[in-house]
């Protein structure tokens, strides 16, 4: 039972309060624990998030958002979900029921299920051996895990929630089909061809943050910041942020990527056959997609809930956990808002991308983009993992001018791309 | 024990299921409930609709999304790549530099062919 | 336990095999496939080889779904409720196949001796030992790949395996290549427009449609 390693159970050797109870009783109440925050704290944040939106977008049109229920609005979303709940509950009669039932679910389960892994904080100020080490070595303490304050920590967790929400595309094909509409059926083909493109950027954004750790688990990458600093802080790391910011756009169907729902041609696209609770479990999915992403980059990019260029409060003496808790959580939290803030703005301010330059940005810049930036990635390994003291300045040398080569070269194959394909109309 | 970690996601899946199911049973109870053929029929901007919903789509799609596989299991093999990078050195780089080549001659060849092109 | 729950797991899988092969419904089908693949996912958990269940998930549930969904668009209106009719002369001859393979499978898996110093695999849950356990063992190191799947394919494709890996590369260049062939004629533009609607309704007033004054 206590043989592999899994940082729940490592938690619960370095965790004081529970040192003498039982493995798998400490197991469940962690996960009850967790299962109160996934399904009670995270709706809510979805609620709220919402209404900062509407708060943000009303004041970048110089409006003043919602503002009649509660003060500031602040009750709006409460009242949204009464609203919502007893709305009636219409499937068209052509429609093919439990498809239509499923689709939405489907949507839900694969936001719910990728918050699994994200670490919000650490659960022990000890390091603990991490995975896949076959004989630890206690005089080194440099490659060790602070274990991760995350329901579970996965040894393949960043691939798991790659999984998890791949399955979104699925979700969104069947809703568009289910409903026996032609214009949501458009709205799924194009939704879902325009996340299976986004979805090879994102992948692939990742692949420098997993050489660098080299490790899958959420919690190792997370550590290997707090020793290495944020991945942003490099060429290759920089562009995988940004990269992975736009995929995940499209990837939750934000503005300016939000072809799928084109409410000026295609009515709502993929959920035009939606009502009520039925529409509001889509957008639940949406906005808990988008909560998802601004975690996932927050701990693989932007060093979890880390500072900046400081190693306090995790340093060779850390402070008490409670305090190293709050200023991680704290941190993260900042982050993600920070995250979902810019995608406010990219909505109020950028129009909707025609269909063809959405497929070709994925596919001819992105992607090529993304396999020089693996390159690269290695080129800052080589500099600056690999040697016991990292050489910075020669791996910026090195690798910025890659990388501006690299952009460089990935737009002008866009432009030629593009421009050698002038849209001739098909269409009737 | 790892698979002890996917016993509370095979939970956290059941219960994200329920999630999702609960409200719409609350919303069968509280909602009104008058169905007419209007209202139940398909929307598509007031109009009846007329002719076959489930028609044919053009290749395109279809391309993209072989694409996408293809790409998807090039991800299979990189992640495994990156996480074990750090203790192979030159020899799996060039490896890597390889395989990407070949998948890059497939991207251009599907893009030269005008299969990216959305119109 | 293990055996209860491979049964509560393999259980609804065949279940959704059958249905699969019986479904009319081609969407239906292929959403019964799927949930078959992710039962395939759920097996490799189970041998705690979780690595493969995830990527299961992602090439097969995520991609794999969708190429099918995409190639039954793709088809001439057969994806409704249209139910095809099938023959004797068909169905026997199909049915004797089946039969057939499924007893040389049978057949042979069940003759599988097992490999040298490891259990056969229908001896139950008693799993070989692994090299933490006893390291004079030749067997490979089972807990580290338990503990970092990632890590040990990734050692193993770079090392004995690095010319089925270039040869994987190929055979998916190949596939694009010859998809893109057959699909895309030379010198014709794309003619099918993004739905190609059959336009072959009779032409009708609108019905709930109000005169608009002008």
């Amino acid at each position: 039972m206590l043989a592999g390693p899994s940082s729940l159970l490592l938690w619960a050797q370095a965790a004081p309060a529970f040192r003498r109870a039982e493995p798998f009783a400490i197991a469940w109440t962690w996960w009850l624990a967790w299962l109160g925050v996934l399904f009670l704290v995270f709706p809510l944040l979805v609620a709220y998030t919402v209404w900062a939106e509407r708060k943000a977008i009303g004041r970048f049109q110089a409006r003043v958002g919602p503002n009649r229920v509660g003060p500031l609005g602040l009750l709006q979303p409460i009242a949204d979900i009464f609203k919502l709940i007893s709305k009636e509950d219409i499937v068209p009669s052509a429609a093919d029921r439990w498809v239509h039932l499923l689709a939405p679910v489907l949507l839900l389960v694969a936001a719910f299920l990728g918050m699994a892994v994200i670490p919000f904080g650490v659960a022990a100020t000890t390091k603990v051996v991490p995975f896949g080490v076959e004989r630890p070595d206690p005089t080194n303490t440099r490659d060790w895990w602070f274990p991760g304050l995350s329901a579970v920590d996965l040894p393949s967790g960043l691939l798991y929630v790659v999984a998890v929400s791949s399955l979104a595309s699925l979700g969104l094909f069947l809703a568009g089909w289910s409903g026996r509409n032609k214009y949501s059926l458009i709205g799924a083909m194009r939704g879902v061809a325009q996340l299976v493109s986004y979805e090879v950027p994102q992948v692939l954004a990742l692949v420098p943050v997993i050489l660098w750790t080299g490790s899958l688990s959420l919690v190792a990458i997370f550590n290997r910041q707090l020793d290495h600093g944020w991945f942003l802080f490099s060429p290759p790391g920089l562009v995988g942020f940004v990269v992975f910011v736009v995929a995940s756009l499209a990837e939750v169907n934000r503005t300016p990527f939000d072809i799928p729902e084109a409410e000026s041609e295609i009515i709502a696209g993929y959920h035009t056959e939606y009502s009520g609770m039925r529409w509001a479990l889509f957008f639940l999915a949406e906005y808990m997609g988008m909560i998802l992403v601004a975690c996932l980059a927050t701990v693989v990019f932007l060093g979890g809930g880390a500072l900046p260029f400081i190693r306090w409060p995790l340093g060779a003496t850390p402070a008490p956990l409670l305090v190293v808790n709050i200023v991680l959580v704290l941190g993260f939290a900042v982050k993600v808002a920070l995250i979902i803030f810019v995608m406010f703005w990219a909505r109020a301010t950028l129009p909707r991308v025609r269909v063809d330059r959405l497929m070709g940005f994925a596919w001819k810049f992105l992607v090529p983009l993304c396999l020089l930036n693996i390159v690269i990635a290695a080129v800052w390994y080589e500099c600056v993992h690999r040697p016991e003291t990292p050489r910075l300045l020669l791996g910026w040398a090195l690798s910025a001018p890659l990388t501006l080569l690299a952009i460089a070269g990935s737009a002008w194959a866009y432009w030629l791309g593009m421009s050698a394909a002038p849209p001739e109309r098909t269409q009737p | 024990m790892i698979a002890l970690n996917y016993g509370f996601i095979a939970i956290l899946l059941v219960l994200a299921i329920a999630f999702a199911l609960l409200p719409l049973a609350i919303a069968g109870l509280i909602a009104p409930r008058r169905p007419s053929r209007d209202k139940n029929d398909i929307y598509e901007c007031g109009l009846r609709t007329q002719g076959e919903t489930w028609v044919r789509f053009r290749v395109q799609y279809y391309i993209v999304a072989l694409l996408f596989v293809v790409f998807d299991i090039e991800t299979v093999f990189l992640y495994p790549w990156a996480v074990s990078y750090g203790g192979l050195g030159t020899f799996a780089l060039v490896e890597m530099v390889i395989f990407l080549l070949m998948l890059a001659v497939a991207l251009v060849y599907a893009w030269a062919k005008g299969v990216l092109r959305w119109f | 336990m293990s055996q209860v729950l491979f049964l509560a797991i393999a259980g609804p899988g065949l279940v959704m095999a059958l249905l699969t092969v019986l479904s009319r419904n081609l969407i239906h089908a292929a959403l019964y496939l799927v949930a078959f693949f992710f039962v395939v996912a759920c097996l490799f958990v189970m041998l705690e080889a979780e690595f493969l269940a995830a990527m299961q998930v992602l090439v097969y549930v995520g991609a794999v779904a969708i190429l099918l969904l995409f190639g039954i668009m793709l088809t001439r209106n057969i994806q409704g409720d249209e139910t095809t009719r099938t023959k004797a002369i068909v169905v026997v001859p199909a049915g004797a196949i089946a039969l057939g393979l499924l007893a040389v499978l049978v057949l042979t898996i069940a003759r599988e001796p097992g490999m040298p110093g490891r259990a056969a695999w229908s001896s139950g849950a008693r799993r070989p030992p692994s090299a933490a356990d006893s390291p004079t063992a030749l067997l490979p190191p089972r807990a580290p790949t338990i503990n970092n799947m990632a890590k040990t394919i990734g050692d193993e494709l770079m090392g004995r395996h690095v010319v089925a890996f270039e040869l994987a590369g190929l055979l998916l260049t190949v596939a694009v290549v010859g998809a893109v062939a057959i699909s895309i004629r030379e010198g014709v533009a794309p003619p099918v427009p993004e739905a190609a609607v059959p336009d072959t309704t009779p032409e009708e007033a609108p019905l709930e449609t109000a005169s608009v004054p002008t």
